[in-house]
């Protein structure tokens, strides 16, 4: 954008609160949702490789309260689905959070490190947990092994979890 | 003796002292229990003197080190979240376990509340932040850890511990240098339910909460319950007791923090990460750098303290 018209886009976006708009090179797909109340979002971000975003939905951050630590893996790590990859401590409860798909990381959020409480502001934006490469199967099984957002919120009509946390 | 591990409505009293055997114990059993829905697992247990740090503190904000040393008080990191504390004899500890769903910390604290109330005629009531107070004055801080099958969340309860001892311990003269992101501890005063009814001692209120376990469980098989020598189960849970006596465990898994001394009216930031020193700001040709970057704070920390007080003594 030139100078004068991200001026005037931003003079315009200054009097639209509360929308955000992304400005990125990422195109985004459908969130999946795990039964632990985990979210996968597949991102393209100009490579060939599979890479997903992993974070804990909106409900879950409710779940928790306020965030006030978060330990994340190290680049690198190869974990399956199910294996606990991040652990959050908020008010005085330490909690895992399971790897929804087989994957490897590729990048953690290091806002979080400063910013915990991202995970209760912006569950589904930036407080996203990690970023990881998956291979081509577990992709396409994605649809089958998660649920999408509408199976979520179904999903969550039926559970009865203590809501005390 | 496997049958230990064996679920439903239990109450298991450790005969053990050693906080680092307790911690164990606790992980042990929460980890390899059949767990059933709609079940607890009680576990009654105290320890000797000890400062309890939670999963995510930093030992030098909480407490001073040497000091617990030489007084011999055990220092420990907690696998669950939460604030530090003191524990000595006079201090019950109650874990309840349940499968992940079951979780509910109110439902516990107010089973106690009710209980203890009911029995020696008290007023404790539950907190926002789940602790139990009597008047102005915390009896119970909780603290909980949640995985995928299983939860706990255990709790403290203040019968009559050293409550001078308890203040001693919970001093450190570093906080001021130090900046981190760690778990803060929020501290209150404190109070024994013994100042309050000198009646309470901590075997009545074991029995206490043993009788009423069941009731509140609606358990018939009233019986359920064991003391439990964890020495006897040594081979299985060492690994646990291993991890938390560790140096590495206690140190290099607090959270990152930057450790600032004055040199000369020069301010030197020194970078922790994982227990090591990752970098050094200030004035390098002051202080010995070589001797002080890559190494592990705790080691060197006393070499930093004569750095800082012979600033202050010129």
């Amino acid at each position: 954008m030139s100078t004068l018209s991200s001026f005037l886009f931003r003079r315009t976006i200054q009097y639209v609160p509360r929308r955000q708009i992304h400005l990125t090179k990422c195109i985004y797909h459908e969130r999946y949702f795990s039964k632990k109340h985990e979210w996968v979002q597949l991102i393209d971000s100009n490579k060939k490789t599979n890479e997903i975003r992993i974070g804990i939905s909106d409900y879950a951050q409710r779940a928790l309260g306020d965030v006030v630590y978060c330990e994340l893996p190290s680049i690198g790590t190869k974990f399956k689905r199910e294996d606990t990859f991040a652990t959050l401590e908020s008010v005085k409860a330490v909690s895992d959070c399971y790897m929804p798909i087989d994957g490897e990381i590729t990048v953690v959020n290091e806002k979080l490190q400063n910013e915990a409480d991202l995970i209760n502001k912006s569950p589904y934006d930036n407080g996203w947990l990690v970023q990881a490469v998956i291979d081509e199967q577990v992709k396409k099984d994605m649809s089958t092994t998660l649920m999408n957002e509408n199976q979520y919120n179904k999903f969550l009509e039926t559970t009865k979890e203590a809501a005390d946390h | 003796m496997q049958s230990i591990l064996r679920g439903g409505n239990r109450v298991l009293i450790s005969r053990s002292t050693n906080v680092y055997t307790n911690l164990a114990l606790e992980r042990y059993l929460a980890e390899n229990i059949k767990h059933q829905p709609k079940t607890r697992l009680l576990l009654l247990w105290r320890n000797k003197p000890c400062v309890v740090i939670g999963r995510y503190q930093n030992p030098f904000i909480e407490c001073d080190i040497k000091d617990l040393g030489e007084k011999q008080i055990d220092l420990a990191r907690r696998y669950s979240g939460g604030g530090t504390c003191y524990h000595d004899l006079g201090n019950l500890n109650i874990t309840v376990l349940t499968t992940r769903e079951d979780y509910n910390r109110k439902k516990n604290l107010q089973w106690i509340t009710s209980t203890v109330n009911k029995a020696f005629n008290l007023t404790l009531y539950v907190t926002d932040r789940d602790d139990i107070f009597l008047d102005a004055y915390k009896v119970t801080g909780s603290a909980s850890r949640l995985e995928r099958l299983y939860a706990y969340h255990h709790f403290t309860l203040l019968i009559n511990a050293d409550l001078n001892e308890l203040r001693r311990s919970l001093k450190s003269n570093d906080r001021r240098h130090i900046t981190s992101k760690a778990t803060s501890s929020v501290p209150s005063s404190v109070l024994n339910l013994s100042d309050r009814n000198n009646s309470i001692t901590y075997e009545k209120t074991i029995e206490l909460l043993i009788k009423n376990f069941f009731e509140w469980n609606n358990e018939k098989n009233t019986s359920n319950y064991d003391y439990i020598d964890p020495l006897l189960y040594y081979e299985q849970i060492k690994n646990f007791e291993n991890e938390l006596k560790s140096e590495k465990f206690l140190h290099q898994a607090t959270p990152p923090f930057v450790y600032t001394i004055e040199y000369k009216k020069q301010k030197i930031e020194m970078f922790v990460t994982n227990g090591i020193i990752t970098s050094i700001k200030g004035d390098d040709i002051i202080i010995e750098k070589q001797n002080l970057l890559g190494k592990l704070f705790h080691v060197v920390y006393d070499n930093i303290k004569k750095i800082n007080t012979n600033s202050l003594s010129k």
